[in-house]
C-alpha cells in the first residue's frame, strides 16, 4: 500500500461481487438522475453553465516505472453542468453532474477504460441556508469538502479514512450561530452505486463558514464501508472485501495569509478493531510576482495500528502549479515515502489539466 | 458548484460566492430567497460590450484574466417575489495575489456591503477592517466616475488607503470595485448611472 495510492490495486485478481446481501440499485438511481435532469431542462427560470475538462496525467515511480494513475487521478475527459433552477421566489433547486471517461493506462486487465460519476447531486432550498442534497456528493468529513483536490496532484486523508471521497446518500446542510454544518447519511459505496453487505455511511462536519481567512472544523463519521476497487461508477467496481466498520472523528483547518495558504488536518479512530489515525500539513506559496505560479508542499502521515509502528506511512510532497490561461494549468510534483513498511517509493507526477467552456 | 469548480480548477470561472446563503442573510436580514444568473460579456456584446467597460473603467481588460467568455455570477435578492438588491462579486488581481471584492447593493445600485472573499495582502487585516470597507456603503456608481475626473472633490477620493506598504492593493480595491459597478449597471440597471457631472462646471457629461 501506498500512502498517496491507497487503494492498493489487485485488478484482475480481484473476486467479483461475491459477497451476500447485495443491492445494485444503479440503474434506478442513474434513471432517475436522467429524468431529474431531462425535467430541469424543461423548467423555465433557470441559470446553466457547461464545462469540459482534460485531464493528461504521466507519472513514473523508482520501483514501478511509467505509471498511469495516482493519487486518484487518471487520464479522462470529462465535463461539469450545473443548472440552478429558480421560480418567482428564488432558486429552489441545483442540479450539479460531473462525469469523466477514465483510461488508466497501468491496468494491465481489459477495463482500462472507466466511467466516473463524481458529483451528481441535487440541492433542494428549503429556505435561506437550509439545503437538502440528494445523490453522489462530498462525505462531509474532514479537509476535502472544503478543498475539492477531484484534479489535484495533493489529496487530503479522505482516501485513508473512508475509502473514497464521495458517496451516494442524502444530506442536509445549514447555519448553527457563526458556524455552518451538514450531516449525510450514504450507502458506503463510493462511486460504485451499490450496497452491499450491509453497507451505510453516517457523517457529519462542523466549522466556520467559507471564505473566511481562518477557517477550522470538526467532524465525525460512523459506518459499514465498502472498498471498491477500482473507485468508478462504470464498470461496476469490484467489492472483493466485506463492508468495515469505520469511526472516525477529525478536526481540520485552512488559514490565507499573504500569498501562503496553509491546510491542515488530524483524524483518528478505528478500523474494526485497530486504532488508526493520521495528519497531513500542506502550504502552498503563490508568487506574487507571477501569480500564475502556485509552489506547495505536504507532509503526512497515516497509521493502520496505533499500536503497531510498522504500519505507519509517511510521505513528503512539494508541487509546483502553472496557469497557462485561465482553463489551462500545467502542474507537477514529486512525493518521497518517508516511511513504508513495504517499499519505500519515490514517485514524479507531470499532470496538464483543462477546464473551460 | 462553482465555487467547488473554481477551488480546483485554474481561475476560469468568475467569482461566485463561497457562501450565498449566508452572506445574503446577513447582509439582507429581510430577504427569503436569491435568484443566480450566469452572465458573460461575450453572450451580451462581445468585444463591443468589452470595449465599452474598457472606456469606461479608464483600462483595459487583462487580456488573460478578463476574458469576454468568464461568467459572472449575479445574485438578485428576494423578499417573496419583490427584488430588494443585487449581490456580485469580481475578481481583480493584486500586488500579492488574487483579490474577489464582493459588493451588495439596492436595487438602485448603491452599496449596502462590501467585503473582500479573497485578498492576499500582508496588511489584510485593515483592508477588511469595517473602518475602511464601511466607507464605501451608500455609494453608487457614479461616485466613482466622479473619482476619475475629479479625484480630490470626490467621496471616493477622500477614502484613505488603509495600507502603509502596499498602495497597489488600495487601487486594485478602487478598479474592481469600478468594475463591479459597471457590470451592474450595464447588465441589470439599464446603464442608469451613464450621465456623471462633468469634470469642471456643472454640466453633464455622459459616460459611452
Amino acid at each position: 500500500m501506498s500512502l498517496f495510492s491507497p487503494q492498493a490495486k489487485s485488478k484482475g485478481e480481484a473476486a467479483r461481487g461475491t459477497l451476500n446481501c447485495e443491492m445494485d440499485i444503479g440503474r434506478p438511481v442513474l434513471l432517475a438522475l436522467c429524468l431529474v435532469a431531462f425535467s430541469a431542462a424543461r423548467l423555465q427560470g433557470q441559470a446553466s453553465i457547461l464545462y469540459g475538462e482534460v485531464n493528461l496525467l504521466v507519472g513514473y515511480s523508482n520501483q514501478r516505472g511509467w505509471i498511469g494513475e495516482g493519487n486518484s487521478l487518471k487520464n479522462s475527459v470529462g465535463m461539469e453542468y450545473l443548472r440552478r433552477i429558480a421560480n418567482e421566489y428564488g432558486d429552489f433547486l441545483t442540479l450539479d453532474v460531473q462525469a469523466r471517461l477514465s483510461y488508466d493506462t497501468s491496468d494491465e486487465t481489459d477495463e482500462r477504460w472507466a466511467f466516473e460519476l463524481h458529483n451528481a447531486w441535487l440541492d433542494y432550498r428549503l429556505g435561506l441556508g437550509r439545503i437538502i442534497r440528494l445523490g453522489h456528493f462530498d462525505t462531509p468529513f474532514g479537509l476535502e469538502p472544503s478543498v475539492d483536490t477531484h484534479s489535484l496532484l495533493f489529496q487530503t486523508l479522505t482516501m485513508q479514512d473512508i475509502g473514497f471521497k464521495q458517496d451516494w446518500g442524502v444530506g442536509y446542510r445549514s447555519g448553527l450561530g457563526s458556524f455552518d454544518y451538514e450531516v449525510a447519511v450514504g450507502i458506503g459505496s463510493g462511486m460504485g452505486i451499490a450496497r452491499r453487505d450491509g453497507s451505510y455511511l453516517l457523517s457529519g462536519r462542523i466549522g466556520t463558514p467559507r471564505g473566511r481567512q481562518l477557517r477550522y472544523g470538526l467532524s465525525g463519521l460512523y459506518g459499514r464501508v465498502l472498498a471498491g476497487m477500482p473507485d468508478r461508477t462504470l464498470p461496476p467496481p469490484h467489492f472483493d472485501h466485506p463492508a468495515m466498520l469505520k469511526k472516525r472523528i477529525g478536526a481540520d483547518i485552512q488559514y490565507a495569509a499573504n500569498a501562503f495558504d496553509v491546510k491542515g488536518e488530524a483524524t483518528l479512530g478505528q478500523n474494526e478493531d485497530s486504532n488508526v489515525g493520521g495528519g497531513l500539513l500542506q502550504i502552498d506559496y503563490t508568487l506574487p510576482t507571477l501569480q500564475i505560479l502556485t509552489l506547495g508542499a505536504q507532509v503526512r502521515s497515516w497509521t493502520d495500528d496505533l499500536n503497531d509502528a510498522r504500519r505507519r506511512y509517511s510521505a513528503l510532497g512539494l508541487a509546483a502549479s502553472y496557469n497557462v490561461t485561465p482553463a489551462l494549468a500545467a502542474r507537477t510534483a514529486v512525493i518521497r515515502d518517508i516511511e513504508n513498511p513495504d517499499k519505500s517509493e519515490t514517485r514524479a507526477f507531470f499532470q496538464v489539466y483543462y477546464y473551460g467552456r | 458548484m462553482l465555487v467547488a469548480l473554481a477551488r480546483s480548477a485554474p481561475a476560469a470561472v468568475g467569482c461566485s460566492l463561497d457562501d450565498p446563503d449566508r452572506d445574503i442573510r446577513r447582509i439582507y436580514p429581510e430577504a427569503t430567497g436569491f435568484r443566480t444568473e450566469f452572465i458573460t460579456i461575450k453572450e451580451r456584446g462581445g468585444q463591443e460590450l468589452a470595449a465599452e467597460i474598457e472606456r469606461k473603467l479608464g483600462d483595459k481588460l487583462e487580456p488573460i484574466y478578463e476574458t469576454t467568455d468568464v461568467p459572472f455570477a449575479f445574485y438578485t435578492v428576494l423578499k417573496g417575489k419583490e427584488i430588494i438588491g443585487y449581490v456580485h462579486g469580481v475578481n481583480q488581481k493584486g500586488k500579492f495575489g488574487g483579490m474577489q471584492l464582493v459588493l451588495a447593493t439596492d436595487i438602485e445600485g448603491k452599496i449596502i456591503d462590501f467585503y473582500y472573499q479573497k485578498l492576499s495582502s500582508p496588511e489584510a487585516r485593515a483592508f477588511r477592517d469595517r473602518a475602511f470597507t464601511g466607507q464605501f456603503v451608500g455609494m453608487t456608481l457614479t461616485d466613482f466616475y466622479a473619482y476619475r475626473s475629479r479625484p480630490d472633490s470626490s467621496r471616493v477620493g477622500a477614502i484613505h488607503n488603509p495600507s502603509k506598504k502596499n498602495p497597489e492593493d488600495f487601487a486594485a480595491t478602487l478598479r474592481g470595485l469600478t468594475k463591479n459597478l459597471i457590470l451592474l449597471d450595464i447588465f441589470y440597471l439599464d446603464r442608469r448611472h451613464d450621465t456623471v457631472p462633468e469634470k469642471k462646471g456643472n454640466d453633464a457629461q455622459t459616460i459611452k
